[in-house]
C-alpha cells in the first residue's frame, strides 16, 4: 500500500538536494573540464573540445595506468572475493568463541587507509619487518624482500587492500548465509549430495544475489581507488611504476597542473564503469531477484 | 553423520587461527610495537613482546604533535557526519519506500549510480564549490563531503529495511489514534534500528577513515582530521616508528568500541535489509 | 521396501535427554506415523532415522542391518520436508532429478524415472517451471516427486501438509494414501494432527515427551487407548475425563461424579474396576459417545442431567458444551431438538462406551487388563 506522492517526493528532497549539489553538479563540472585547457592554479580556462581526449589516446602513459589499474582491480576483487567467502564460510560453522572472531576479523576494513597502509609499511619493512624475518627464518628467502622496490610493490598493494576489505565481502555474505533454510541442507543430503556439491547446488545458488551486490560495488571501489594505492607507493622508489588510473588524474592535475587533462582520464574511468556496470547488469540481472 | 570428527575440529580451527592471524595479528603487531621502547623495536630478528612496556611513545605523541587536535577534530567531523547523513537519509528512505510518485525508481537507481563517479573526480569541483560558498578549509565542507558520499549507501540500506516491515503495523498505530509521524517514530524506527545502526556505523567509519578529502579541503593544521595528520605524521623526515605505531592504536580504540558494541546490528543490517533474499 | 526396527533409541542434548531409549518394528509396506503433541520427539525420531540428527545410542535396522552410522544418502530413504525445501534456482524437472544426478545416473534413465514420478503425481506440466512459480499444493507434489524419483526402501514424511489450507490438506492425504497403496513401499509419516493419522495410517505410534505410549492400528488406539494421554489425544473432539469417586454397594459398582450425578458401571466390568472402590478415579467418555438424544434408553445407558452453556452447530449434529464443577465437557445432539444456553437436558452413554482412569498412573482400566503389562511396545 502506497500513497501518492507529494509527502513522499518532500521528504527526499533534502537528501536528494544534497546529493545533487555535491555529487551531481561536480561530475557536470568535471565533464565540462574535461573539454578544456586549464592550468590547475589559475582560473581561466580555454575550450578545446575533444583534444584531451585525442591526447590521450596517444599518451603511454595513460595507457600503462590503464593496465596497471586493471591489474590491481581484478586482482584485488578476484582475492577479496575468494578470501571473503571462504572465511565467510568458516565463521559460520559454530564453534567456542566464534563472536570474538567475527568481531576480531572485521578490524581490518575499520582502519583508516592511512593507519593500514602505515602499519603494512612496518611489517614489510626491509629492516626490521616481521614479514621479511619470517621468510627468511623459515628459509623461503635468503635476505629480507624489498617489498616497496619495483618487482614487488604490486604484490605488497594487493596484498594490503585485500588485507583492508575482504572483511565487506564477508560481513555481505555471512549476513546471506544466516539466513538460508537449514532445510535446504538437509533435502541436499538425504539426495546424496556430499559437502562439495550442497556448496555448489545450495550455497552458492543463494549467495548469487549478495555476490551480484558485493562483486558491483567491490569493483567500483577498487576501480576508482586513491588512497591505499597512493599511500603504498609513494617514497618506496616504485611510484612511477604504479600508477593506477586514479593516481595518473591526480599526477596530471597537482603535478602538471593540467586539470583538464586530469578532469579527462577521470571522465574516461567513469564511462569505463557506466560500460561495464551496464553489462554486467544486462548479463547477471536474473540474479539480483532470487 | 552430524557430528565432527577430531579431525574435522582440527582443520576448522587451523583454519579458524589462520585467518585470525592474517586478519587480526597485524594490528595486535601495531599495539605492541606502541608500547615498546625504540630499543626493543629496532631489533633484528624482531621481538615479541615488549620486555619492557612503555607509554613513552604515547606520551611523545601527545607533547610533540598535535595528535590530541586532530582526534577532537576526527571526532566532530565524524559525528556530525553520521547525525546529518541519517538525518537526511531515514526520511529519504522512508518516503522512497512509501510513497509513490513520478520517478522513483529513477531515483533508487541514480542513487546506486552516482558511486560510479569516481572521488577523484569529484574532489576538485568539489573543492571549487566549497571555495564559492567560503566554506574551503572548515569542517562543514568535510561533514557536507561525507555525507555526500555515504548518503546513496544509506538511502539504499535503509530502503531495503524499511521495504522489510509490513505496513500494518503503521496502519495498526494509525489506527490506535497515532499520526503518521508518530506511528513512524514509535513503530517504524524501532524496527528499523539495526539498519539504522547499521547506516550510521558505515558513515562513521568511511568519515573516521577519510584520507582524500581531508587532504584537499583541509590545510589549516588545527583542523585537520586524523588519518590527514598521521599521515603528515610519517612523512616528516625521521620517522618515528614507535610513535606512529602508537598513533595508530589510538585511532583504532573508538571504532573498536564503538564497532564491539553494536557488532551483531552490522551483521543484521546486512542481512535481512542490506541485500535482497 | 524394508523393516525398520528402532531398538532403545535415545538422544540426548548434551546431559538432556529427549528420546528415551524407544523401540519400535514398523514391517516391510507398512506406513506408520508418529503423532504426538509439540516436542514429543516425533520430528527428532524421523531424522534420526533420516540421519540429519546423530544417535545417542542405540540402533536403527533397515532389514536387520544397522544404519545408524551411515550417512543419508547411503540409507536408500528419501524424505519430504515441512516446508517443502525444493531448490529455489532449479526447475522442477532438475529438483527431481537431483539426486539422480548425485549418482551419477545417465541422462536417458533420469529422464525415465522423473517422467514416472511426474505422470503418477500429475506434475507433467509443471517440469519446467521453477518453484517460486507454483502454488502451496503443487510444490507439495514436487516435493514428493523428488521422493519418489529415487525408488527408495523407506519414505520419511516431516509433516508434509501443515503449510496446506483443509480442502487441499483433504485431497493430498488421499493422494498419499493412494501412492502408499500403489508402491507397497515402507512410509514413516509424522504429523501432530490425529485426524492425519487416522485416516492414513497402517499403524499409529503415539508418542508424548520423548516416550512411546502406545502403538496399534487407530480402531484400536480409538477403542483402547491404553493411556489417559492416548485417550485425549486421539478422537476429535477430545474425549471428556470427569473426576468420580468410584461407590460400591450390593446392587454393584457405581460412579458419583457430583452434583447428583451418578450412574452404574457395568456388571461385566466389575472385577477389573473393583480394586478402585473408594478412590478417586477419572470417568473417561468420549463426546459422540454422550449424546442428547432421548432413544437410548436400553438398561444399558447411563444418564446425566446437565445444563447447556453453549451450542455450536456442525451441520446434522451440535457440539453442546457443558460445565461440571467447573469445568466445560462436550456432547454430541441432534441438530434438530435447536437446544439452547441454559436448557437443562439428559444426556445419554452407553455403558460400555466409558472409560475408567486411574488418576494416579495415567492408565486406563480395561477388563481382561493385567495390571502389570506394560505399555505394548510393538505390534
Amino acid at each position: 500500500m502506497q500513497t501518492r506522492g507529494l509527502p513522499g517526493l518532500l521528504l527526499v528532497l533534502p537528501a536528494l538536494l544534497l546529493l545533487a549539489t555535491l555529487t551531481i553538479y561536480p561530475v557536470g563540472y568535471g565533464f565540462w573540464l574535461s573539454l578544456h585547457a586549464k592550468h590547475s592554479l589559475f582560473p581561466q580556462q580555454t575550450f578545446v573540445g575533444l583534444d584531451n581526449y585525442f591526447y590521450l589516446l596517444h599518451d603511454a602513459e595513460f595507457w600503462e595506468s590503464l593496465r596497471i589499474g586493471l591489474i590491481y582491480s581484478v586482482s584485488t576483487i578476484v582475492l577479496q572475493l575468494v578470501l571473503g567467502v571462504a572465511a565467510a564460510l568458516l565463521l559460520h560453522q559454530s564453534f567456542f568463541g566464534r563472536n570474538i572472531v567475527r568481531g576480531l576479523v572485521l578490524f581490518p576494513y575499520m582502519i583508516p587507509t592511512v593507519v593500514a597502509v602505515i602499519l603494512w609499511k612496518w611489517m614489510l619493512n626491509n629492516q626490521f619487518g616481521l614479514i621479511n624475518f619470517g621468510l627468511v627464518a623459515l628459509g623461503i628467502s635468503s635476505e629480507p624482500v624489498n617489498w616497496f622496490g619495483r618487482s614487488y610493490i604490486m604484490v605488497s598493494l594487493i596484498l594490503v587492500s585485500v588485507w583492508q576489505f575482504f572483511p565487506f565481502v564477508l560481513l555481505a555474505v555471512l549476513a546471506r548465509l544466516q539466513t538460508i533454510p537449514t532445510e535446504l541442507y538437509d533435502a541436499a543430503r538425504v539426495d546424496g549430495a556430499g559437502p562439495v556439491a550442497r556448496f555448489l547446488f545450495v550455497t552458492l545458488p543463494q549467495l548469487a544475489s549478495v555476490l551480484f551486490i558485493t562483486i558491483l560495488l567491490r569493483s567500483i571501489w577498487m576501480f576508482t581507488k586513491f588512497d591505499t594505492v597512493w599511500l603504498m607507493t609513494q617514497g618506496g622508489g616504485a611510484e612511477r611504476y604504479i600508477r593506477t588510473m586514479p593516481v595518473y588524474a591526480y599526477m596530471r592535475t597537482f603535478n602538471y597542473y593540467e586539470a583538464g587533462i586530469g578532469a579527462a582520464i577521470a571522465i574516461v574511468m567513469f564511462l569505463m564503469l557506466v560500460a561495464a556496470a551496464a553489462t554486467y547488469f544486462f548479463l547477471f540481472r536474473g540474479e539480483d531477484q532470487l | 553423520m552430524t557430528g565432527r570428527s577430531g579431525l574435522q575440529w582440527l582443520l576448522l580451527g587451523l583454519a579458524v587461527a589462520l585467518l585470525l592471524a592474517f586478519a587480526a595479528f597485524p594490528l595486535l603487531w601495531m599495539g605492541l610495537t606502541a608500547l615498546k621502547p625504540s630499543t626493543e623495536i629496532f631489533t633484528w630478528p624482531p621481538r615479541l613482546l615488549p620486555e619492557a612496556p612503555t607509554l613513552s611513545n604515547i606520551e611523545r605523541l601527545f607533547a610533540q604533535t598535535h595528535f590530541v587536535t586532530y582526534f577532537k577534530n576526527s571526532v566532530i567531523v565524524s559525528s556530525a557526519a553520521v547525525i546529518l547523513t541519517l538525518l537526511l537519509a531515514i526520511p529519504g528512505a522512508y518516503g522512497l519506500t512509501r510513497y509513490r510518485f513520478f520517478g522513483r525508481e529513477m531515483i533508487a537507481a541514480t542513487v546506486l549510480f552516482t558511486y560510479m563517479f569516481a572521488p577523484i573526480m569529484i574532489i576538485i569541483p568539489f573543492y571549487i564549490v566549497m571555495r564559492t560558498f567560503g566554506l574551503a578549509n572548515t569542517h562543514i565542507a568535510l561533514v557536507l563531503a561525507y555525507c555526500a558520499f555515504s548518503l546513496p549507501f544509506a538511502l539504499w540500506m535503509l530502503r531495503t529495511f524499511f521495504q522489510s516491515i509490513p505496513i500494518d503495523l503503521e496502519e495498526a498505530a494509525m489506527t490506535d489514534g497515532a499520526s503518521r509521524f508518530r506511528a513512524v517514530i514509535h513503530v517504524v524506527i524501532p524496527m528499523a534500528l539495526p539498519g539504522i545502526i547499521a547506516a550510521g556505523i558505515l558513515t562513521f567509519i568511511l568519515a573516521w577513515n577519510d584520507y582524500i578529502f581531508a587532504r584537499i579541503l583541509i590545510s589549516s593544521d588545527n583542523l585537520k582530521t586524523l588519518p590527514v595528520g598521521i599521515a603528515d605524521l610519517y612523512n616528516a623526515s625521521v620517522i618515528d616508528w614507535g610513535m606512529i605505531m602508537a598513533s595508530g592504536l589510538l585511532v583504532i580504540i573508538p571504532v573498536v568500541i564503538v564497532f564491539s558494541y553494536v557488532q551483531k546490528f552490522l551483521v543484521a543490517g546486512w542481512g535481512s535489509g542490506g541485500v535482497k533474499g | 521396501m524394508a523393516e525398520v526396527k528402532l531398538v532403545a533409541l535415545e538422544k540426548k542434548f548434551g546431559d538432556v535427554s529427549v528420546i528415551h531409549r524407544i523401540n519400535l518394528d514398523i514391517r516391510d509396506g507398512e506406513l506408520a506415523v508418529l503423532v504426538g503433541p509439540s516436542g514429543c520427539g516425533k520430528t527428532t525420531t524421523l531424522r534420526m532415522v533420516a540421519g540429519l540428527e546423530e544417535v545417542t545410542s542405540g540402533n536403527i535396522l533397515f532389514d536387520g542391518k544397522a544404519v545408524e552410522r551411515l550417512e543419508p544418502k547411503d540409507r536408500d530413504i528419501a524424505m519430504v520436508f515441512q516446508s517443502y525445501a525444493l531448490y529455489p534456482h532449479m526447475s522442477v524437472r532438475d529438483n527431481m532429478a537431483f539426486s539422480l544426478r548425485m549418482k551419477g545416473v545417465s541422462s536417458s534413465e533420469k529422464k525415465r524415472l522423473v517422467g514416472i514420478a511426474a505422470e503418477m503425481l500429475d506434475i507433467t506440466d509443471l517440469l519446467d517451471r521453477k518453484p517460486r512459480q507454483l502454488s502451496g499444493g503443487q510444490r507439495q507434489r514436487v516435493a514428493m516427486g523428488r521422493a519418489l524419483v529415487r525408488e527408495p526402501k523407506v519414505f520419511l514424511f516431516d509433516e508434509p501438509l501443515s503449510n496446506l489450507d483443509a480442502a487441499l490438506r483433504a485431497q493430498m492425504r488421499i493422494e498419499i494414501k493412494r501412492i502408499h497403496q500403489r508402491l507397497r513401499t515402507t512410509m514413516i509419516y509424522v504429523t501432530h494432527d490425529q485426524v492425519e493419522a487416522m485416516t492414513l495410517a497402517d499403524k499409529i505410534v503415539v508418542m508424548n515427551r520423548g516416550h512411546i505410549e502406545q502403538v496399534g492400528d487407530p480402531l484400536t488406539l480409538y477403542r483402547r487407548p491404553l493411556s489417559r494421554f492416548v485417550a485425549g489425544f486421539i478422537g476429535s473432539p477430545k474425549m471428556n475425563f470427569f473426576p468420580a469417586r468410584l461407590l460400591a454397594d450390593e446392587s454393584g459398582l457405581h460412579a458419583d461424579l457430583g452434583e447428583g450425578i451418578r450412574f452404574d458401571m457395568p456388571r461385566e466390568r466389575d472385577a477389573a474396576y473393583r480394586p478402585y472402590v473408594g478412590r478417586s478415579i477419572e470417568i473417561g467418555i468420549r463426546p459422540e459417545h454422550l449424546l442428547d438424544d432421548a432413544r437410548l434408553t436400553d438398561s444399558g445407558t447411563i444418564a446425566m442431567d446437565v445444563t447447556i452453556d453453549v451450542v455450536e452447530p456442525l451441520g446434522s449434529t451440535s457440539l453442546l458444551t457443558f460445565v461440571l464443577g467447573g469445568t466445560s465437557y462436550s456432547a454430541i445432539g441432534d441438530v434438530a431438538l435447536m437446544r439452547r444456553p441454559g436448557e437443562r437436558v439428559r444426556l445419554r452413554a452407553t455403558a460400555k462406551d466409558i472409560y475408567l482412569i486411574d488418576p494416579e498412573t495415567g492408565r486406563v482400566v480395561h477388563p481382561a487388563d493385567d495390571a502389570s503389562t506394560p505399555v505394548r511396545l510393538a505390534v
